[in-house]
């Protein structure tokens, strides 16, 4: 009878055992908490992708925290992250790469994860790549398009110009002139602007006829110190009929109604703002805006969730990486009136490219047979086309 | 003082800095497009009066507290408020005329709030201020969404109080309404002496409550014609953490010239001509391509610090002026 107590016992005991240790696919995760460091605290892209995460947050049992990241602060951008371990988040993710090396510090030192989001990381990645992508807390990042030599915006500016011009050959343009961020902040963007003047002089020289002039890039004039341009920028560049802004549009469009060439200059920009869409196409002044996919988070969520569940991918990279990210080219009203229809604008998580279980099928701990190629795979269905 | 001679001196500031600003641009390479001179041309104009409007709104708003004897912190949360709620009230109702009749009512009632806080909590003008300031900025925060306003400027129809010629009106509203509170009113009139000294003021029994109650709608109108100009002008995000002072300090700068401009004519008119000529300042900064970041906060803050020691020592260097030639004269 003892024995027969004693072998139950056991075998009780061990049945316990194998079922804490056994990894349960099926398991509800631990309920986390993801701070989200965001470059800005309103406007379109950020209630679309604080609706598109709050969508998550049953499936995923996560609950997120935000705060707003400084573009030139390196200091702040720490002390926010630590506000944001200090409020009891597992796992981090920011959209700037300043501070990277002390912020990761931060967080090894709390055991906390991090990710980056719209951001290449290039700064570290060039100058300090062991701290930063080496780092066991770090988990990788997503970039606003392309990485490094990945980076074609320029050619993408410059087929939207092309095809401005073939929908309205009464009016093409002829005469450009740029703009840009300092290279400091966005070293890539003096790349688009040898990439744009490459391609137009490929056309120019296919098509003497419907030449088109490039003002040569003033490094004074041409360069927005994060201010709205001034209004000097038109009569440095008199007689153009469009801006080519590798910037924030609203760094451009507020100084062309001053100067009140709005209604006959064009402006083909990067981002889109809130009330973008009566002033766009053939409705105004706006003929391209470039915007990532509020989505594209999904990327390092879904590494940051894996990492605090304790699981990992079969074909987990060793080193952290950086992934490009189609992105949406809007350029024409029809791609305006899909573009309308996402998450970006509606913030609802419903319009969201992916589900909560779409998401949850993305983690290991989710789905048992879920890959990292299969998460990169996403990134790259992003696009207008993947609207329709 | 005869008339020609208080034209010439007003005009004076404005006149030189247009001639300087015209010889160093004229010999800067960077200002010269085509072999065509940049600085002269219709762009002048617009930048100067649409930068001067917006800079003289803001300024007699200031400066309506400042010669009362109390300086105002919230101005800059004020007129960001009253920003939002005209320019998403205009963007609901497509009237420009509404926006700045909404702007004006908020103006008056936000400042009011701001001088029942100073009248009733008896606190010094600075935590007072300081205090409305924080609430203002929140509930930038608040209303609407907490999206501020961003379309207002894009639209034409909307914006015409942001651009020539509908930019001039609200100035004008702004600046008629600071002359009458000063030279029609019991207490515009009364207010010099809190300036001069508010304790002998209240002592002699001028009432500072009304005073304060008073200039607070005054110049809450101002604001709201601030307003009018700011947010067809510009983007209008939600503020925190005292930002709006320095929207309000980067204004500030005619209203101490204007103190000095002003003795050939009056405060108004001061206000007004330095406003112009540092917009013309700016324009010629960015002509030569320092308009922006570092090299013109540096060529801005140098010129203004050596306006304000030139001012502040006129007296002396009159002495010393007056000295010299007596001395000539005995020798």
């Amino acid at each position: 009878m003892k024995s027969t107590k004693k072998i139950l016992a056991l075998v009780l005991t061990l049945a316990l055992v194998f079922a804490l240790a056994a990894p349960t696919a099926s398991a509800k995760a631990r309920a986390v908490k993801i701070g989200v460091g965001l470059y800005q605290d309103s406007g379109a892209a950020v209630s679309g992708v604080k609706a598109y995460l709050a969508s998550l947050e049953d499936t995923l049992n996560v609950k997120f925290a935000y705060t707003v990241l400084s573009t030139n602060d390196e200091a702040l951008n720490v002390t926010k992250v630590q506000e944001l371990i200090a409020a009891g988040c597992d796992g981090i993710i920011i959209t700037m790469d300043g501070g990277t090396e002390a912020i990761l510090q931060e967080c090894a030192d709390a055991g906390v994860y991090l990710g980056g989001y719209l951001c290449d990381f290039d700064t570290s990645f060039r100058t300090n790549y062991d701290k930063v992508f080496k780092n066991e807390f770090f988990v990788g990042t997503v970039a606003d398009g392309g990485c490094g030599d990945e980076l074609k915006r320029g050619y993408d500016f410059f087929d939207s110009v092309i095809e401005y011009n073939e929908r309205t050959p009464d009016a093409p343009i002829r005469h450009v002139a740029m703009t840009t961020f300092p290279a400091f902040a966005f070293p890539y963007q003096q790349n688009f602007v040898a990439q744009f003047v490459e391609k137009v002089e490929e056309y120019n020289a296919a098509n003497p006829d419907k030449a088109i002039e490039v003002d040569p890039f003033n490094e004074e004039t041409d360069i927005l110190m994060f201010r709205p341009m001034d209004s000097t920028y038109f009569t440095k560049h008199p007689g153009i009929d469009a801006i080519v802004s590798m910037c924030a549009g609203s760094f451009v469009y507020p100084t062309m109604v001053s100067a009140g060439v709005s209604d006959t200059m064009k402006l083909f920009a990067s981002g889109y703002n809130d009330g973008d869409d009566a002033i766009f196409g053939s409705k105004g002044a706006y003929q391209q805006e470039i915007v990532c996919a509020n989505e594209s988070i999904t990327y390092p969520l879904v590494l940051l969730l894996n990492k605090i569940n304790g699981v990992e991918f079969p074909d987990q990279p060793a080193e952290a990486e950086r992934k490009s990210c189609s992105t949406f080219i809007i350029n024409s009203d029809e791609d305006l009136e899909l573009f309308k229809n996402s998450v970006y604008l509606t913030f609802n998580g419903e319009d969201a490219l992916f589900s909560p279980e779409d998401v949850l099928n993305l983690t290991a701990y989710g789905n048992p047979d879920a890959t990292y190629a299969g998460l990169c795979e996403i990134l790259d269905h992003m696009t207008i086309e993947d609207l329709k | 003082m005869k008339l020609p001679k208080k034209i010439f001196l007003s005009l004076l500031f404005p006149v030189l800095m247009f001639l300087a600003m015209w010889a160093i641009t004229a010999a800067n390479p960077a200002c010269y497009v085509n072999g065509k001179f940049i600085f002269l041309g219709f762009d002048l104009v617009r930048f100067v009066i649409t930068s001067a409007c917006q800079s003289i709104c803001v300024a007699l708003a200031i400066w309506m507290q400042l010669k009362n004897g109390r300086f105002d912190f919230s101005n800059g949360a004020a007129m960001i408020l009253t920003a939002i709620i005209a320019g998403n009230v205009g963007l609901k109702t497509g009237s420009p005329w509404i926006t700045m009749l909404v702007a004006v009512v908020c103006g008056i009632i936000i400042c009011a709030i701001t001088a029942a806080v100073y009248m009733l909590g008896r606190l010094p003008i600075v935590i007072a201020t300081i205090g409305v300031t924080l609430l203002y900025e929140s509930l930038t925060y608040i209303i609407f969404g907490g999206g501020g306003v961003s379309t207002f400027y894009q639209n034409d129809a909307l914006s015409i109080f942001g651009h020539l010629p509908g930019v001039l009106l609200p100035t004008a509203l702004a600046m008629c309404i600071f002359l009458f509170y000063s030279n029609f009113t019991v207490t515009g009139r009364k207010g010099k002496i809190l300036a001069n000294n508010q304790a002998a003021g209240v002592n002699i029994g001028i009432w500072e409550e009304a005073n304060v109650s008073q200039t607070g709608m005054f110049t809450g109108a101002i604001v709201g014609l601030a307003a009018t100009i700011y947010v067809s002008q510009n983007n209008v995000l939600p503020q925190s953490s005292l930002s709006t002072a320095g929207i309000m300090f980067s204004y500030i700068v005619p209203v101490y010239m204007g103190m000095f401009i002003g003795l050939a004519s009056n405060d108004v008119i001061g206000i007004s001509i330095a406003a112009i000529g540092m917009a013309i300042f700016n324009y010629g900064l960015n002509c030569m391509n320092l308009g922006g970041g570092g090299w013109q906060q540096i060529i801005m803050g140098a010129f203004v610090m050596c306006f304000y020691t030139f001012s502040a020592q006129l007296n002396n260097i009159k002495a010393l002026f007056r000295k010299n030639l007596k001395k000539e004269a005995a020798a």
